[in-house]
């Protein structure tokens, strides 16, 4: 290469900079009278004439080739650029799919609701009213989605140079977690490059109040004493402020306003325990505030570095496929920013003082604070930012058991915020935000009716009941039409994030435990407990997760449904054609579930600090130097690729040091190591090494190198996050079916081998 | 392909560019070939067996655009094969050198803190 330039900082915030979008992140001015009107007079015509469209009587023959119009336009309109946001093209998708799924509900619900006897109709109902709720949230979907923002990038130095810069507190809740996780987290809040007189960062720990301390039982009282003593001198050793409180009242949220009392900062930054921000955090994020008075939050992205138990026990491709979560925070918050109803989290977010404190602190009645908080918010009219940039890496819970406690208690949170805040009637909520909060309260009930998608063809094949009441080429007509337009708005609005038919398995495996969950909140709002979901666990051996019996119980009686299936298909010719799409139907059950029973076998998992890829150079000292890539990283250690040819190499057990440039930080660290093990690797020398850090500032130098690079979790984030066709998607269904299989033989040859070993924690409620 | 310097990056980068649109097209043409295909057959399946006398012209459009899709969708997946495989080659010469393309179309290093390497607006595409 003869000229490289290095890029500036702006430059090299990719998306940013060649995002077309609002230069300064402000959406236009309000519309004026006039243009309302014009917008009413608009909406006056437009719906009368969609719902004319959707209600236009047809037979089956002219649905059918309306259908197969629509669906060919929309086939060549998914290829045509529509990415854009506020695109005529993709506006017109979510136009033509709205309609395809409207004709389809209100035909189910006019025509075949008619069944031959009581619990049939009854059946028949049910299945419909799952139908409704589909088609409601994949249309609230589709228009909380149409827009998605992409913010522009923002820095401290934008700023004029005499602008007044905040006072921030790093709020860091605690309940149960490790010191060592709070460690990490607290070495790098210390390591925000921002201000040092403008910024304190305490340690908020609930596990140490003195209620704890003065519990009954000693054992536990001893315990929590233990742990405030460890932690105040952590806090102490490190310079955060350690911060408890009497009692336990009203978990976090409780938690988080005792400690406002004794806190004064212009801004909050709330960091869950295992949320290690990093050094850009405050630099992208406080501008936001600084420019704009009336937001009261700033929220980013929680970006985990390891992978879910579902990702890690069945799909193993952490690295290659966007996560569950990515769709949400790369895509719908992105989506809800547009229409000003992007929400708080719980962490990774800046909040200003003054609004939070005017509410009274965070709000504790349901146990999703977040939500309910920025509802309350929104409804005073202030507005909320979404920066997606990912600038917090978190722990994803490791196994089942914790990965279903913490979806409970989103599902659970969420439909007592719908019961008891009821957003579609609080005041002060623009329509679209009600919209916006609407869609995401509601995609929690999705247990209700993945259960009732799994049981309606069993009730047809094993119990006879009458419950999709039409005929083989209405089916064609409507219904495969409803099913394909829905893949494609679906694959045009989450392609990158969510693959197809991987929503599939993650709602399956969260519904058995959701559901119970969700039924006892609609029987009782107020009920729910605030649980603390385990992180940073460990499993020395493979294990059939605890919570398998539902999932076996569930496919055996899906492949009783095959037998019951044949059966009707040989002796009853009548019903035929039914019986082969009930089959059918009752087919893509039961892959499903199959795959989903693969993900119920814990995987071994051995290291408690996760490494990512690191893709950067460094220099082990060792003589002359040897120049080497790190390969991973985490706070505790690395793998260091060296060539096999070099002077000096070093031997497992030597004392080494480590010199590593931190973009991020602006200077290059130098990091004492251990080796631990030294291999042949893609044809270079791996070692294996472990951080030992001598003084404090080196254990500082370790969290900085590991966490304090923002773009290093956008690189990896970029390059997982793209679209795969759906004959891919399916066949990597197909080939994850046989993985249950083998890890089902594998787990029963261990058994009669070793017992196995089981180390998970249950979910501690906090109080 | 080795690319080394700034003149031959400019040449790699023309005729990348040129695979990503021929692709694009060719991506187009063979999902319109398809539809058509899809749109034509199943009107023809639909009047043959269902429809009463009278729809001569229904009949002949579809014929008429199955004629023409037929031919059209291998024609379109050979171009999308061809062109996706020369797309791929052309950006798998700079991962191999540690580079690739951005959003904006300029060639940076491929790292989380890259470096621009080559830009078209920017550069003329001399040395």
């Amino acid at each position: 290469m003869t000229v490289q330039t290095r890029l500036s900082a702006a430059e090299a915030s990719l998306p940013d900079a060649s995002s077309p979008d609002l230069s300064d992140g402000q959406k236009p001015a309000a519309p004026s009278a006039l243009s309302r009107v014009w917008s009413w007079l608009g909406w006056g015509l437009a719906l009368p004439g969609l719902a004319g469209v959707v209600l236009v009587p047809m037979d089956w023959s002219g649905q059918m080739m309306a259908m197969i119009a629509v669906i060919a336009a929309l086939w060549v309109l998914r290829t045509l650029p529509n990415d854009e946001p506020g695109s005529p093209l993709r506006l017109l998708v979510l136009l033509l799919t709205a309609i395809v799924s409207l004709r389809y509900i209100a035909w189910r619900g006019l025509f075949t609701l008619n069944s031959s006897t009581l619990i049939s109709t009854a059946l028949a109902v049910i299945l419909y009213l799952a139908e409704v709720y589909s088609v409601v949230i994949s249309l609230l979907g589709a228009l909380v989605n149409s827009t998605p923002l992409r913010r522009p990038s923002l820095m401290l130095a934008d700023l004029p140079p005499e602008t007044a810069l905040p006072t921030v507190d790093v709020l860091i809740p605690t309940y149960n977690e490790p010191a060592e996780m709070l460690e990490v987290t607290l070495r790098a809040a210390l390591q925000i490059q921002y201000p040092a007189d403008l910024l304190r960062v305490y340690l908020l720990d609930d596990g140490g109040t003195d209620a704890k301390i003065a519990q009954v039982d000693p054992e536990n009282a001893a315990a929590a004493q233990a742990r405030r003593t460890t932690l105040q001198a952590l806090c102490h050793r490190l310079g955060a402020r350690y911060l408890t409180r009497a009692e336990n009242s009203h978990a976090k949220a409780g938690n988080i306003n005792s400690a406002l009392a004794h806190t004064d900062g212009d801004l909050i930054v709330i960091l869950d325990a295992d949320h290690v921000p990093t050094g850009d955090f405050l630099n992208r994020t406080v501008p936001w505030m600084v420019k704009r008075p009336d937001v009261f939050l700033v929220q980013t992205p929680h970006f985990m570095i390891n992978p879910d138990p579902i990702d890690r026990n069945l799909l193993q491709s952490f690295r290659r496929m966007p996560s569950e979560n990515d769709m949400f925070y790369q895509t719908i918050q992105k989506g809800l920013d547009f229409w000003d109803s992007s929400f708080f989290c719980g962490s990774a977010a800046v909040l200003r003082r003054a609004p939070l404190m005017a509410i009274g602190g965070l709000a504790g009645q349901t146990i999703t604070e977040d939500a309910e908080t920025a509802i309350t918010l929104h409804g005073q009219g202030l507005k909320s930012v979404y920066l997606d940039r990912p600038m917090v890496a978190g722990l994803n819970p490791e196994t089942f058991t914790a990965f279903v406690i913490q979806r409970m208690r989103w599902a659970q949170g969420m439909t007592q915020i719908l019961l008891l805040k009821r957003p579609f009637m609080a005041p002060g909520l623009s329509w679209f935000q009600r919209v916006g909060y609407m869609s995401s309260l509601l995609f929690w009930l999705f247990p209700f009716a993945r259960m009732i998608f799994i049981f309606s063809p069993l009730a047809y094949l094993i119990g006879g009941f009458d419950v999709y009441n039409a005929s083989t080429m209405q089916i064609l007509a409507y219904t495969v039409p409803h099913v394909l337009a829905g893949y494609i708005m679906s694959d045009m609005l989450f392609g990158r994030t969510r693959w197809p038919l991987i929503s599939e398995i993650y709602e399956l495996m969260q519904s058995i435990f959701s559901l119970n969950a969700l039924i006892k909140v609609v029987a009782n709002p107020r009920h729910p407990s605030f649980v603390v979901t385990p992180k940073g666990d460990t499993m020395a051996e493979e294990f059939i997760s605890p919570l398998a019996k539902p999932f076996y119980g569930l496919f055996v009686l899906v492949g009783i449904g095959f037998i019951f299936g044949g059966w009707r298909l040989w002796d009853d010719p009548v019903t035929r054609d039914m019986t082969m799409v009930v089959l059918v139907w009752n087919t893509l059950n039961f892959l499903t579930l199959t795959a989903a029973l693969g993900a119920l076998v814990e995987r071994r998992q051995r290291r408690a600090s996760p490494r990512m890829p690191a893709q950067q150079t460094g220099t082990v000292l060792t003589g002359a130097g040897v120049s080497c890539d790190i390969d991973d990283l985490s706070a505790g250690g690395a793998r260091l690729l060296i060539d096999p040819s070099a002077p000096q190499i070093p031997r497992k057990g030597d004392l080494i040091r480590l010199a590593a440039p931190a973009p991020q930080a602006g200077r290059t660290v130098m990091l004492s190591c251990e080796v631990c093990s030294v291999f042949p690797l893609r044809r270079r020398l791996a070692l294996g090494v472990r951080f030992v850090p001598a003084t404090e500032a080196e254990a500082n130098d370790a969290v900085v190198l590991a966490f304090g690079d923002s773009a290093r979790w956008q690189f990896f984030l970029d390059r997982r996050v793209r679209p795969i066709a759906f004959t891919t998607a399916l066949s990597m269904i197909f080939g994850l079916i046989w993985q249950p299989v083998l890890l089902h033989a594998r787990m029963l040859r261990a058994a009669i081998r070793l017992p196995s070993c089981l180390q998970t924690r249950q979910g501690s409620t906090h109080e | 392909m080795v690319v080394v310097t700034l003149d031959e990056l400019a040449v790699h980068m023309r005729s990348l560019t040129g695979a990503e649109q021929g692709l694009r097209w060719a991506r187009r043409l063979f999902s319109t070939g398809c539809a058509l295909f899809y749109l034509a057959f199943s009107t023809l399946v639909f009047l043959m067996q269902y429809s009463p006398v009278g729809q001569i012209a229904l009949f002949i459009g579809s014929l008429l655009t199955l004629v023409i899709s037929v031919p059209l969708i291998p024609v379109a997946w050979l171009a999308r094969r061809r062109l996706w495989r020369q797309r791929n080659r052309l950006h798998g010469v700079l991962f191999a050198q540690g580079l690739r393309v951005d959003e904006a179309g300029r060639v940076v290093t491929n790292d989380p803190h890259p470096r621009l390497i080559y830009d078209r607006a920017r550069l003329s595409g001399a040395v």
